[in-house]
């Protein structure tokens, strides 16, 4: 029964309609469904739409910057690496730290504040890609080629080790970051926002452009999308693949600390266990975006900020987490490519 | 070699629990030695602070000769798991304690989830728990909208809880009440964290709120591992046309991020809740918007009680630290003394050591017995006579030593000021 | 006797030996646990006075019977769940809904209250048709998106049993649930309670030796039935697909029907053991079921040895002594030893230093995650290595090797 159930499914995912399979067209008009409906409320409230979409686009530029780091993770190694989301907050703990060295003013703009912020916000970026490259040589090299659940599980302990070290450093309680931003802020046609939103975003723009250039334009980066396409021949192109993966560790986490800089600036709270839940929605925004794909990823950030934003606002709060995962799971099921992704994932 | 690992193991399980068993008996000379426990989540500020409180009591009566010839050994249990407290940790403890027949009563627990699910499990037992914080109303008092019910959770047996607090039944109107009537506020938000707590608070808030003419905008809720963003739902509020937020909530999930929020939304208005914001915490997360957060306590103000001085003059010399005094504290020190009062007499009773069922038969005896805070008389249900809810706000103050002392640890100038108190004694 | 014959003979004792080895390490490890376990509550109880260890050994053993379970899907067959809290919730809903007051709250205004003996089965079931409702439309997705779905599902299940309020109580949790009866029980001097007694209609009502006797009845059943699973046609199968998926399909196996066997069959061992929970708490709160519990169960069998019953057993056992028993007696024994040594200046709190006791607490998450770190990089076996697991591992081995050695000549 079970076995005829299957091939169902089979025959569904397979048949075709105007050239497109039946749980395509089930993807677009979800998807479809979504935008409709948001439309409506753009047109009644259009206020309080362009409010919330501030915020989903702010919130969403940060789990861009995440995403990007297990996007380009799986696409080299293909391993879920669940510390990335710690190395995140990581980021964010050691920046609260280093900030403390310098005497700031909290609550509004100092020429210190600024000089404090130009060298911490490169120099923990720095630091993160040190961290994560050597938990890839510690972590993961060794099991390059066990059986795949090996990494993995070997992952889920990083992430649990990282999350241990913030704890036992900080203990539960929130910590504060510090308030060192422009407070300046201003009111559009009834939509309210300040210097921060502006910061968030541009800063998130800027370095996915960065990574775009390096790794279309560099031979480093040329090297990394030849070990995503093939291991193997790209070392026989004579590419060093240890140094290649470790590059991509490095860069996902000079991504991961600048996302936990900004992060802090921008709520100014973080807490160790912040990097779980912020890495599972990142992960989602992935694979939403198609896994191993870089422009698929930021996109999928953003749309899963917005999606946190409009859930938060529209169906409530407490269905937000099931609305994000839903779709995880609704589109590793009708569409495991995700929005702009070829890899394929089924074996 | 792997066989003798998993039998090591296992011995050394038992060489500790035997161990254990052999230390009990060493009381000293006298009569023997009678256990109180404590189960409070010592993991955070404020459930350490109500610890010390018990702690407090029990080694003054030591150093006074104990209770009619009996030590009394202290054990504080802790109700956390990964720093948040936890019923199924609190029920493990209220366990530990039933397997060991030396421990006649409990002081807490400090969250009302976790009392709702020790007392069915203490009450067949006749096991006595004094708590010094839990208000929620449903714990002792059948009222509408209660999904679970006192008789129940007591199935039968003769009541074995109670506290020195009032109840959410208080706490939440006194709120309201303030809000409506000197605030002058008739439209609010209310966000709860979802817990057994805050959605019980939040709760009464809003029945009272409405009752007195007020509208509530907009009841939203979240988890806090779950969402850090609050700002769309605090623009729900406000584009509802709330003029303060009422949040149901504790702490350690993160309740009072929103007040910080509210500044990156441009949006002032009075942020309140209940007593699981008048925390140092709470002003950490309100980082830079910490002014104007009202927050009620269910007790009286020990530093307002005119007889409690000394005795917080003397608790602070034994006790130092700036966290080590909060807003239970001076409770936790009442409940311990009620309960080896209850437990002195019963030792009379018994010409000897008590059973528990002895312990609670003179508990639920108890009247007009003089605490710190107030005289007590206890209900049947195990309610207090002391009705009194504390309405406190933090301000900038010039000299923290004269707020209450809950101040921010880097806004250090950010306390928490009382305010005014509600009696529902006098008024009712 | 030709040649062959002689060395097979002389073949023959080290290839019997071996065997005879590595099934007798089994057996010995079952009979130690056997004893120990007829044992446990009657050596403990008279030890301490008390029954905390009995207590302490009826919470180990649901993780027992947890772990045995998400052996089958992640140590038979190689699929990694990290939602296994999810169908244990379920387990535990069926059971705390159909019999507890709940549902007079609820929209439909009835309690239900069905016998446990029933209604043990009635989870098993629950939760397995969870397993077969995920599965069936995942179970094609390669491993590690496998995982990431039924993480997603992990999250989502304990939410809905906290949204639907109405039905469950939300965050009230579901309260008061009834104790398991029977119409005779034997009391006696195995359990503390003095002579030999029989007892007639006997509740459980949250006595922890009966609770024990039948947590350890649920996991002598569940492991003669995992034994059994492991060495039938299905059994084979699920290895044959864990070692290599499409050799597997290649030699005829419906590698969908038979993930989805190893998937329904694992969650229904946690819905036995949620039956079992809900009753011997008596408090099922959608707060018991997160990621965290996924993640013990799955440290106990890595622990122990993924695929090999008794070392899941094993890492079961001493991952629940480690977490539950050593970890919240730890802080008490480091502030004992620190002011025995002449530290004592580090056991109070002082400004950002929380305090030895308060620290040591704070050891837990490390502690998981250096084993699950350290187990997978120094013995990926486990402590006791499943057999052909540790074949697979050291084959694994071996090819790192070989590329190391490629590599070096590459370059």
């Amino acid at each position: 029964m079970v076995g005829s159930g299957a091939s169902v499914l089979k025959r569904f995912r397979s048949s075709q309609l105007g050239g497109m399979s039946l749980p395509d067209y089930g993807f677009y008009i979800l998807c479809a469904t979504a935008i409709v409906l948001l439309a409506t409320q753009a047109v009644l409230h259009p206020s309080d739409f362009a409010q919330i979409l501030v915020f989903g686009v702010t919130q969403g530029a940060i789990y861009a910057l995440v995403a990007l780091g297990y996007t380009m993770v799986y696409g080299i190694i293909e391993l879920i690496n669940f510390a990335h989301g710690d190395v995140f907050t990581l980021g964010a703990y050691i920046g609260t730290a280093i900030l403390g060295f310098f005497s700031l003013t909290e609550g509004s703009f100092t020429t210190i504040n600024l000089i404090a912020l130009l060298l911490v916000f490169p120099l923990v970026m720095l630091i993160m890609g040190g961290i994560n490259v050597a938990i890839e040589r510690v972590a993961y090299r060794p099991l390059r080629n066990a059986p795949r659940l090996a990494p993995l599980i070997t992952a889920i302990g990083m992430s649990f080790l990282l999350e241990g070290i913030m704890f036992l450093w900080k203990g539960p309680a929130t910590v504060h970051f510090p308030d060192i931003l422009p407070q300046a802020s201003t009111t559009v046609a009834g939509v309210f926002f300040g210097f921060k939103d502006v910061f968030v975003v541009v800063v998130a723009a800027i370095l996915v452009t960065l990574l775009a250039l390096f790794i279309n334009r560099t031979r480093l980066g040329k090297a990394m999308r030849a070990t995503a396409q093939d291991r193997d021949a790209a070392q026989l192109m004579g590419i060093d693949i240890n140094r290649t993966i470790a590059a991509t560790f490095f860069i996902g986490a000079l991504l991961a600390g600048a996302g936990g800089m900004i992060w802090g600036l921008y709520y100014n709270t973080i807490y160790y266990q912040l990097g779980f839940r912020s890495g599972l929605i990142a992960f989602t925004a992935a694979v939403f975006g198609g896994i191993g794909n870089i422009p698929g990823a930021a996109i999928g950030g953003l749309v899963i900020g917005l999606t946190a934003a409009f859930s938060d606002s529209y169906i409530g709060s407490k269905w937000t987490q099931v609305v994000i995962f839903g779709i995880l799971i609704g589109v590793l099921v009708f569409r495991p490519t995700g929005l702009l992704g070829m890899r394929v994932p089924e074996k | 070699m792997v066989r003798a690992r998993g039998l090591i193991v296992l011995t050394a399980a038992t060489l500790v629990a035997f161990a254990c068993g052999g230390g009990g008996g060493g009381g000293g000379t006298n009569k023997g030695t009678i256990k109180i426990g404590s189960d409070l989540p010592v993991c955070t500020i404020g459930g350490q602070a109500t610890a010390n409180g018990v702690k407090f009591a029990i080694d003054q009566k030591n150093s006074a000769g104990g209770v009619e010839g009996f030590t009394i050994a202290y054990q504080s249990f802790d109700d956390c798991r990964q720093g948040s407290y936890n019923a199924d940790a609190g029920v493990a403890n209220v366990r530990q304690m039933l397997d060991d027949n030396k421990f006649l009563g409990m002081i807490g627990p400090y969250n009302s989830a976790v009392a709702k699910a020790e007392i069915p499990i203490a009450a067949p037992k006749n096991f006595v728990m004094i708590s010094p914080a839990n208000t929620a109303t449903c714990l002792t008092i059948d009222v509408p909208g209660c999904t679970y019910h006192p008789a129940d959770l007591r199935a039968g047996n003769p009541n074995n809880y109670w506290r020195v607090v009032t109840n959410d039944n208080f706490q939440g109107p006194a709120m309201a009440d303030y809000i409506y009537k000197q605030l002058n506020i008739t439209n609010v938000g209310i966000l709860d964290d979802s817990t057994v707590f805050g959605v019980g608070i939040s709760g009464s808030f809003e029945t009272e709120f409405k009752k007195l003419g007020g509208t509530v905008a907009k009841h939203s809720e979240y988890k806090k591992e779950q969402t850090s963003d609050f700002k769309a739902i605090l623009t729900g509020f406000r584009n509802a046309g709330a003029k303060a937020v009422y949040v149901g909530g504790t702490d350690d999930q993160n309740i009072c991020i929103p007040r910080k929020q509210m500044k990156d939304i441009g949006w002032d208005v009075p942020f309140t809740g209940g007593d699981g914001i008048e925390t140092t915490d709470c002003i950490n997360q309100a980082s830079g918007n910490e002014v104007n957060i009202y927050a009620t306590s269910a007790g009286a103000d020990a530093t307002q009680v005119p007889g409690a001085a000394q005795s917080i003059a003397d608790f602070r010399k034994a006790f130092p630290g700036a966290n080590d005094f909060g807003g239970y504290t001076m409770q936790a020190y009442d409940a311990a003394n009620v309960l080896m009062a209850a437990i002195g007499r019963a030792v009379k009773d018994a010409n000897g050591m008590p059973t528990r069922k002895q312990v609670r038969d003179e508990m639920a005896k108890t009247t007009g017995f003089k605490g710190v805070i107030g005289t007590y008389d206890f209900d049947q249900a195990g309610d207090t006579s002391l009705k009194i809810v504390s309405i406190y706000v933090v301000q900038q103050v010039t000299d923290p030593a004269k707020s209450t002392g809950v101040c921010g640890k880097a806004a250090k100038n950010a306390c928490f000021v009382w305010k005014t108190q509600f009696d529902f004694a006098k008024s009712s | 006797m030709s040649q062959a014959a002689t060395a097979g003979r002389r073949g023959s004792p080290r290839r019997f030996n071996l065997r005879e080895r590595i099934r007798d390490r089994d057996t010995a490890v079952y009979g130690v646990l056997i004893i120990v376990a007829i044992l446990f509550p009657m050596v403990t109880i008279y030890a301490t006075d008390g029954t905390a260890l009995v207590s302490h050994a009826t919470r180990a053993g649901y993780f027992v019977l947890l772990a045995i379970g998400l052996n089958v899907v992640v140590g038979f067959a190689g699929l990694l769940d990290l939602g296994y809290a999810a169908f244990f919730a379920i387990g535990a809903y069926s059971y705390a809904l159909l019999a507890s007051p709940q549902l007079e709250s609820s929209p439909a205004h009835h309690a239900v209250h069905i016998t446990f003996w029933i209604l043990m089965f009635v989870s098993l079931l629950a939760a397995a048709a969870a397993g077969a409702v995920l599965g069936f439309p995942t179970l094609r997705l390669r491993g590690d998106y496998l995982a990431i779905v039924t993480l997603g599902f992990g999250e989502i299940v304990p939410q809905l049993f906290y949204n639907f309020d109405q039905w469950t109580g939300g965050i009230n949790a579901v309260g008061l649930i009834d104790q398991p009866r029977l119409p005779v029980w034997v009391q006696g001097p195995w359990s503390g309670d003095g002579p030999f007694t029989f007892v007639r209609d006997f509740s459980f009502n949250g006595d922890p030796v009966a609770y024990y006797v039948l947590i350890v009845i649920l996991i002598a059943v569940a492991v003669i039935l995992v034994n059994n699973l492991y060495r039938s046609r299905l059994g084979r199968a699920w290895m044959a697909i864990r070692e290599d998926e499409v050799a597997a399909a290649a030699m005829g196996i419906n590698t969908v029907t038979t993930k989805l066997l190893a998937f329904g069959i694992g969650a229904s061992f946690s819905g036995f053991a949620g039956a079992y929970y809900g009753a011997s708490v008596s408090l099922v709160s959608p707060d018991s079921f997160l990621f965290i519990v996924s993640i013990t169960v799955l440290v106990m069998v890595v622990l122990g040895g993924m695929g090999n019953i008794t070392g899941v057993i094993i890492g079961a056992l001493v991952m629940y002594t480690v977490i539950f028993y050593l970890i919240p007696g730890l802080p008490e024994n480091a502030v004992s030893l620190a002011n025995n040594v002449g530290l004592g200046g580090i056991v109070p709190a002082s400004g950002d230093w929380p305090g030895l006791a308060e620290e040591t607490q704070r050891l837990n998450f490390i502690i998981y995650g250096i084993i699950l770190v350290g187990m997978m990089l120094l013995r990926p076996q486990g402590i006791l290595p499943s057999r052909v697991r540790e074949q697979e591992l050291k084959h694994a081995a071996v090819q790192e090797e070989e590329t190391v050695v490629e590599q070096a000549h590459a370059s």
